[in-house]
């Protein structure tokens, strides 16, 4: 479906306006269903304090399926679990 | 080296950054002490120790291509093979070793070897390792298995030894005038799985006139010959400018939800929340639709798997 059958359909003239509104339903959509799933691989690096450990979201994630890491000993990426609370951070205390 | 990764390691989020973390194990010196929250491990969590290339895989969902060149409903193309050949442009595609002749008469060049599924009509090649007719080429037919003819002049060699290669990307069908690309166009956007060496996105910039090969715009970033069973998809291209022609990236259960969205914001502007309410209600009612078609279908499955490639 095109970009003017939407407009027609609603009997507005605004090409703008439909295309961010579009935009805006695409969105709303990727957030209540998987209608589209991408993947994306980062290098882990051998982390010596609590900011090595730290790796920044995609930015233009809407909603996070799952996390992986690569096992090294069969080159297999396996989901990981997710932790509810922050662990401490002896490194930190120790070196303020 | 790490093992048992689905066991051991641990995420946490924090805004928009993970935290990784790993079973502190053997590694006392390293550890990272709390209480409390793993005693069901009875172990205690570090950072993680070792470099991993590619070690950090995130699935999500993302509003990725909101607008493409072609409906959904049409980006069908398919073909799949065993016989598909990789032309890129620095590796000979065919090399001959004095048994190739040239002749000025029809602009042939012959061979002694069955080449026919190299070339194509309207091929670009660059010949070099004769004495007399190096150059770039354009092939105006495959005449035979072992016979090509070119448009531009040739001058007469015979037994001599000749280097071939394309100059530009290529996908060929691995048989000279047999339409195997028949349902792909020019501009497509196709996707390569099963190569040795191939395996990618292109966008085809042009179609041989028989379709027996598809030029695209980046080169493969290798000479490939055929055996391996490739199967090439055609998948949307993304308009990144849209306007008002552009279609949406979305089936079209999924084009009437945004309409009734549309319709929903269009109240909402107009002081209309009853008709917004009913709108939004109907759009919503309109994504349970389009998930519950795709499990109509009983199916039984083992545990969720855990192991990607």
């Amino acid at each position: 479906m095109t970009v003017l059958e939407v407009m027609e359909r609603l009997n507005i003239k605004e090409e703008t306006l439909a295309i961010a509104w579009i935009k805006d339903a695409i969105h709303l959509i990727q957030s209540n269903t998987k209608e589209k799933v991408e993947s994306t691989k980062r290098d882990l690096i051998k982390s010596v304090n609590s900011t090595d450990n730290v790796y920044i979201l995609p930015a233009d994630l809407v909603s996070l399926e799952n996390i992986s890491i690569k096992d090294t000993s069969d080159s297999k990426y396996k989901k990981i679990r997710r932790l509810t609370t922050q662990p401490h951070y002896l490194a930190e205390d120790a070196s303020p | 080296m790490s093992s048992y990764v689905d066991k051991e390691w641990f995420y946490y989020l924090r805004g928009r950054e993970i935290l990784l973390y790993k079973m502190q194990g053997g590694s006392s010196g390293q550890r990272i002490t709390q209480s409390g929250v793993f005693q069901s491990y009875d172990k205690e969590l570090m950072y993680p120790n070792e470099d991993i290339a590619d070690g950090l895989r995130i699935e999500y969902t993302r509003v990725s291509e909101p607008f493409v060149a072609e409906a959904l409903e049409t980006t069908t193309a398919y073909a799949s093979g065993a016989s598909f050949i990789f032309q890129d442009t620095s590796t000979a595609f065919f090399t001959g070793s004095s048994d190739i002749d040239f002749s000025s008469s029809g602009n042939r060049i012959i061979t002694f070897d069955d080449t026919s599924k190299y070339f194509y009509a309207g091929q670009s090649i660059v010949i070099s390792g004769t004495s007399s007719n190096n150059g770039t080429f354009t092939v105006a037919t495959v005449a035979s298995s072992t016979q090509i003819t070119t448009t531009q002049s040739l001058s007469d060699e015979s037994n001599t030894s000749a280097v071939f290669k394309s100059s530009t990307g290529a996908i060929l069908g691995g048989t000279a005038g047999t339409n195997t690309f028949t349902d792909f166009l020019a501009s497509d956007k196709i996707r390569v799985r099963g190569s040795s060496s191939n395996d990618a996105d292109y966008t085809i910039s042009s179609i041989s006139s028989n379709g027996d090969a598809l030029i695209v715009s980046s080169v493969p970033s290798a000479l490939e010959s055929a055996g391996e069973r490739i199967s090439i998809t055609q998948i949307p291209l993304e308009d990144d400018t849209p306007d008002a022609t552009s279609h949406i990236n979305l089936n079209k259960m999924l084009c009437l939800a945004i309409i009734d969205y549309c319709k929903a914001m269009l109240a909402e502007k107009n002081g209309e929340i009853d008709k917004k309410e009913y709108f939004m209600k109907e759009f919503y009612s309109k994504l349970g639709d389009n998930d519950s078609n795709k499990r109509n279908i009983s199916v039984t499955f083992p545990a969720g798997p855990f192991a990607v490639k």
